[in-house]
């Protein structure tokens, strides 16, 4: 039996952390725009609301249900709050692996993994770069041969 | 092939041309604007706008491509391939080689001139490249045979005789394909030419479709003439392309089976298309179309350096009483009905009159399909391989596959097939979802062919 490892809480910060960058443009484009009346300003108000509200619980709820569990031979991931799913993959069957991470990723130190097998692709977003590059190691690199 | 030291490293960049063409098309797209503006009297602010854009796409995109440049590097040491991408989102790809399927390296007229090609990595996930770059020639082909050297396996057992390289070609000049992608134009401006004598469109019509269908035919020759297949120990070396000459690098690995199928052209000729494939379903561009004798006999032995020999044994008595079985029940249901509401007049009789025909047609269909079922239809197991397939009324298709590759087997049984203890089998290979069908088949005689083989 693995043990169970979470994605890394900096990967919880950056989706804030563009939610609520999403929401400050939204506000400023409305004041720009001089968005008039009551029904267009309100619409416009509902907008951010949800956006501040995801960032604030939907978001922690959703990355912080992404898991991963690495046996001597599978790696089983699990993700989603209302409807779970898990994955399980056989390292037989993954044909090669990818790390890939964007600026911001990046700057905070998180990637995501990607193994790509004969029926189609598994990703695994926002762990840290080391754990990535460690189960880049493991399961598409040398080690797998 | 070069023999290369498996221990040293071959690592490299993509190529400086690569930097170029997000540079050139948009700042040739913003000179034209900014000259039409300059050169405007009326001072047209479209003009600069687009210009404008045009100048902004050209500095990012080369930028992009810069950045894109310093940051790409690719390393292929100790059985493994790794590259580093992109400009933006960095990715870091670790691929070990005895798992890619092919390799294909790709030059244009102008890259040809300039010295450099673009070298393209399959993996038998996608369709589309893990791996496409721009880079010199040398450094190219160095990377091609490394790929093979870390491939090479031991012979196949069958493949004793087929060591030493041979190289030929196994293309027709003049394929059923030719002649119909040749004869519909031609038809087709013949009759334009005939209906509008006189008529000029008509005749503009003729000329176009005349012109094209030369072409084709010219283009079809170029291109076959210049497909060259090489069936090396450790697998094929396959050139092909006229205007873009690809050539690729088969690993002997990565064919788990073959497809040969026929349309009735070519049925008529005694030629067929033959093509490899991989996991996933892939088809790998390989001898398009051959000859009846001496095409026969290389596809003998690509099969054979494969390991796919072919042996014989097949059941078409029950395949052809079940196809005549048909043929009586179509008689036996339009005619009669056919002819009894052929006296009346009116609607009934049409309709009576297409009954009649429909019947006639369907039991000539279903009695042409029992003929040409031959002994060759039905499954085949071999020396290692498993193959699928049959005659149909229009095509022939037969699908071989190798030991280990075949992934699932679909059986339909009809009431009248279980009732006659036949059934009808699909045999998938690895990756799809599709594979061959044959019908007719004694069911506990599939359930040993399987189980044998699976």
């Amino acid at each position: 039996m693995g043990i169970r490892q979470q994605c890394s809480r900096r990967y919880t910060l950056l989706l804030r952390l563009y939610l609520g960058l999403l929401a400050f443009v939204s506000l400023c484009a409305a004041v720009v725009m001089g968005v008039e009346g009551i029904r267009l300003g309100a619409v416009a108000m509902g907008g951010i609301c949800v956006l501040l509200c995801a960032a604030a619980f939907a978001v922690p709820l959703s990355s912080g249900r992404i898991t991963y569990t690495r046996t001597g031979g599978t790696i089983s991931i699990e993700r989603g709050s209302l409807v779970r799913r898990r994955l399980i993959v056989n390292r037989s069957d993954i044909r090669y692996s990818e790390i890939s991470g964007s600026p911001m990723e990046r700057r905070f130190g998180i990637c995501t993994v990607t193994f790509f097998t004969g029926g189609g692709k598994v990703r695994l977003r926002g762990i840290n770069a080391d754990d990535g590059r460690r189960l880049h190691y493991l399961f598409g690199g040398e080690a797998a041969q | 092939m070069e023999q290369v030291a498996a221990k040293e490293s071959l690592s490299g960049r993509p190529h400086l041309l690569t930097v170029f063409p997000p540079l050139l098309l948009p700042l040739s797209a913003a000179a034209v604007c900014f000259g039409l503006f300059m050169g405007n009297g009326s001072r047209s602010w479209l003009l600069l706008t687009l210009g404008a854009a045009a100048s902004i796409i050209a500095v990012t995109g080369t930028t992009l491509a810069v950045m894109r440049r310093t940051v790409c590097h690719w390393r292929m040491a100790e059985g493994m391939l790794y590259v580093t991408y992109g400009a933006v989102n960095r990715r870091e790809l670790g691929f070990r080689l005895d798992r890619l399927l092919y390799a294909e390296i790709r030059q244009n007229p102008l890259t040809a001139l300039l010295g450099c090609s673009r070298v393209r990595l399959y993996a038998p996930t996608d369709a589309k490249p893990f791996f496409s770059q721009l880079m010199a020639e040398r450094e190219a082909a160095a990377l091609v045979n490394r790929f093979a050297a870390a491939t090479q396996e031991k012979p196949h057992e069958g493949n004793a005789h087929s060591q030493r390289l041979v190289s030929g070609k196994y293309a027709a000049l003049l394929g059923a394909a030719t002649a119909r992608e040749t004869l519909l134009p031609v038809g087709w401006s013949g009759i334009c030419a005939l209906y509008g004598m006189g008529n000029l469109t008509m005749a503009i019509l003729a000329a176009a479709l005349l012109t094209a269908g030369l072409l084709s035919l010219v283009m079809r020759l170029l291109r076959e003439g210049g497909l060259k297949v090489a069936i090396l120990p450790e697998g094929f070396a396959i050139q092909a392309g006229v205007w873009h000459r690809r050539k690729y690098f088969v690993p002997r690995r990565s064919v788990i089976g073959t497809v040969e199928c026929a349309g009735p052209v070519s049925l008529l000729r005694g030629a067929s298309r033959f093509e490899l494939i991989c996991e996933g379903g892939r088809r790998i561009p390989c001898m398009r179309w051959y000859e009846g004798g001496c095409g026969a006999e290389a596809a003998k032995r690509l099969l054979d350096c494969t390991g796919l020999a072919l042996t014989h044994a097949a059941d078409s008595a029950a395949f052809r009483r079940y196809y005549v079985g048909l043929t009586v029940a179509a008689l036996l249901t339009g005619i009669p009905g056919g002819l009894l509401l052929l006296p009346l007049d009116g609607t009934m009789r049409r309709f009576a009159s297409a009954a009649l025909t429909a019947a006639l047609l369907t039991a000539l269909l279903h009695c042409m399909t029992a003929l040409r079922f031959g002994e060759d239809s039905g499954i085949h197991i071999g020396a290692g391989t498993l193959s699928v397939g049959g005659m149909g009324l229009l095509s022939a298709r037969r699908l071989t596959l190798r030991r280990g590759c075949l992934a699932a087997v679909k059986i339909r049984r009809g009431l009248r097939e279980r009732m006659k203890g036949f059934c009808t089998a699909e045999l998938i290979p690895k990756g799809t979802r599709r594979g061959g069908v044959c019908r007719q088949i004694p069911y506990d005689k599939l359930l040993a062919i399987v189980e044998r083989f699976y």
